[in-house]
């Protein structure tokens, strides 16, 4: 971020927390999903939900708006969750989801087949090879495949041929499993 | 993407229930509690470190005072400037070439694995020629493992033992940790190297 005449450190902390503040409300969803594709246990997902803020907090001054916030986001909550992945020495894959996932409208028999499948869902994604797991995970997300292959450093056509391996696997390993 | 995809998606992007954004909220205060302390602190470290070498400066005025004050400033402000850009670095740059991200993390645990296997090969040896060094200094050289037995019953080389093993079992699991991390990021670099394979052979079906 450049300072323009008379500004201080403290007139900039401003943006940077405004921006924080839009970030931690308006995208917990996705940070929340993503480190959960990376991290099954519950105490340490929240560990790494911690490092993803830390992150953005550190990298938000640099953010230029060339990219989406959301876009700005996903990338930085991607590459900390591949470190997290790679300095953790045990990889636990119990999977742990909230009781109750969706409060709308439905019966709790609905809302107990809905939990079961994502709970597979959840199950299948944790077990994709990292390079596919992550650009399945950016599609789930809504971000098109040219902003996918921004995020991942490669082409649109290489990751429109990940998400599409990354989706015949998980639907493998959701038939498997059902 | 087909209907199939659509409802993955659908099933993927609920929103987490109150009590997770309720958590989430709180880490993400705590989050900007914790950076926002650190930077007064460096802050106020940084004027402590300035008040305390101008006030040297101006009670002490001889070119040698000068030249450490100034040597002084220089070198914090060559680290606030390497600490930065690593922070940087570290957080947005190669931010999208997975290739130089684990290229850069293998070279980084490779360089701790170095460091730490140095450690545990020099410690005890490090101890043990201290603790000869000593003897050799204060004793006949005739009596020399005399000294050294000596030497290692006192209370204080008892303690530097012990902190020695304490350092050995670090470094010990230290050691560990990192090969392990270390296998992690070249597994995943073979898994990316594949999948950059697996792309470039259907490109071309």
């Amino acid at each position: 971020m450049q300072w323009a005449a008379g500004e201080t450190a403290l007139t900039v902390e401003r943006p940077r927390e405004d921006l924080f503040r839009e970030v931690s409300s308006g995208y917990n969803g996705l940070i929340s999903r993503i480190a959960l594709s990376y991290e099954a246990d519950r105490a340490l997902r929240l560990e790494l939900i911690q490092d993803i803020l830390l992150a953005i907090w550190i990298a938000l001054p640099n953010y230029r708006g060339d990219a989406s916030l959301k876009t700005f986001v996903a990338s930085i909550a991607q590459k900390r969750s591949i470190s997290h992945v790679t300095q953790r020495a045990q990889e636990p894959r119990q999977v742990e989801l909230p009781p109750e996932l969706r409060s709308g409208t439905l019966t709790p028999a609905e809302i107990a087949l809905d939990n079961d499948q994502k709970k597979q869902l959840v199950e299948a994604i944790q077990h994709l090879r990292l390079p596919q797991r992550e650009a399945i995970v950016l599609c789930l997300e809504g971000f098109s495949f040219a902003e996918v292959a921004e995020m991942l450093g490669v082409s649109t056509n290489a990751a429109m041929l990940r998400c599409q391996r990354a989706k015949n696997a998980l639907k493998t390993m959701m038939e498997q499993k059902s | 993407m087909s209907a199939e995809f659509e409802e993955f998606a659908a099933l993927w992007a609920q929103e987490p229930d109150a009590e997770e954004r309720r958590i989430f909220a709180a880490l993400a205060r705590t989050v900007s509690r914790r950076a926002k302390m650190i930077y007064y602190i460096e802050l106020g470290l940084a004027l402590f470190l300035g008040i305390g070498v101008l006030a040297a400066l101006f009670l002490d005025q001889r070119p040698a005072t000068t030249v450490l004050v100034l040597l002084v400033i220089g070198a914090t402000a060559w680290l606030s400037w390497k600490r930065y850009n690593l922070q940087q670095v570290a957080m947005i740059a190669d931010h999208s070439d997975r290739e130089r991200l684990l290229k850069n993390a293998i070279a980084s645990a490779e360089g701790r694995l170095r460091y730490s296997t140095l450690s545990l090969q020099f410690l005890v040896p490090g101890f043990f020629l201290g603790l000869a060094l000593r003897g050799t200094v204060s004793r006949d050289f005739d009596f020399f493992f005399q000294t050294l037995w000596d030497s290692f019953i006192e209370p204080l080389t008892l303690a530097g033992a012990v902190a020695v093993v304490a350092l050995l079992l670090y470094f010990g699991y230290n050691n560990l940790q990192l090969r392990r991390q270390l296998e992690r990021l070249r597994v995943l670099q073979a898994q990316y190297r594949q999948e950059a394979i697996l792309d470039d052979e259907q490109k071309n079906i």
